[in-house]
């Protein structure tokens, strides 16, 4: 049954990277990222909207336990949370730390812990205030 | 689905509500509720955002003048602002008013008010506090 509710919950964390891929020359690197490429790395404050959409529960009047998401995200977000992701995060060794792939890294770390994973309906990674990225699967 | 175009009109209101469970035995609610069971109510500076969504008119290049929408929205929300939504309204006496219920609530009574216009509603987003919002939008199979 398709259901017509959903819930945003919104966190944040602060992490530092930088876009760089060892095959690509130095001059091509920075031709693709930019500033994003500089050496030592550079911060954003992340800003995270999951969005959970799915029956209201009779019994409680929620789609999900916001105490019960707010453990299982918060476990997930503090990993990356001051962090340099692409030095400290196996995930983004050889992985781009993007947007894009920071945003696709969250979905499916979070999709596995929830306890109805066919309720999570939506990734909203903002990178600033002026950039977001979206990721979400099926439907 | 063709072109459509919509208009959205945000409103703060401020209510208080609780989390309880008649049938529940406090620690059940205690679990489930946490500290939303707190006995007098606590409140919350609601945000609410109507999205409507027609034609828009020729004439005044607008889907519905929000001379018009405003007040119907004020007019509903008449029954919620400044109230403790389990004793104040009739609609939570069987409902528990999470954000979820009450955002469900709203659509309804925006809907019907907006039975005589024009345009249909198409969402609500409901935040509850700038980090947690509600939407609960049109059931595409009723129309």
């Amino acid at each position: 049954m398709q259901s017509n509710c959903s819930l945003t919950k919104v966190y944040s964390f602060s992490a530092a990277h930088r876009l760089h891929n060892d095959k690509f020359s130095d001059q091509k690197n920075l031709e693709i990222f930019g500033k994003c490429n500089n050496l030592n790395g550079h911060g954003h404050d992340y800003s995270l909207e999951l969005t959970i959409g799915g029956e209201i529960d009779i019994e409680t009047g929620m789609i999900i336990d916001i105490n019960k998401l707010d453990e299982l995200v918060g476990v997930v977000v503090d990993e990356l949370d001051h962090k340099r992701l692409d030095i400290e995060i196996d995930h983004f060794s050889e992985v781009r730390a993007s947007g894009e792939n920071i945003a696709k890294y969250l979905w499916d770390k979070i999709v596995v812990l929830i306890p109805k994973p066919s309720y999570l309906s939506h990734v909203r990674l903002w990178e600033t205030s002026e950039n977001f990225f979206d990721y979400k699967e099926g439907k | 689905m063709g072109e459509y175009t919509t208009l959205t009109k945000k409103i703060e209101f401020s209510s208080s509500h609780r989390y309880w469970k008649e049938e529940w035995s406090k620690s059940k609610n205690l679990e489930v509720f946490g500290k939303c069971t707190s006995k007098y109510g606590h409140g919350h500076n609601y945000v609410l955002e109507t999205t409507v969504q027609g034609p828009v008119d020729d004439d005044t290049g607008m889907i519905i003048n929000i001379y018009k929408l405003k007040p119907i929205l004020k007019d509903t929300l008449k029954e919620f602002d400044h109230k403790f939504l389990n004793v104040d309204t009739d609609y939570f006496d069987d409902l528990i008013p999470t954000t979820e219920n009450f955002a469900k609530v709203l659509y309804e009574c925006i809907s019907e008010k907006l039975s005589n216009e024009e345009c249909e509603l198409k969402k609500v987003r409901l935040y509850e506090t700038k980090d947690l919002f509600v939407e609960y939008w049109m059931d595409e199979d009723a129309e």
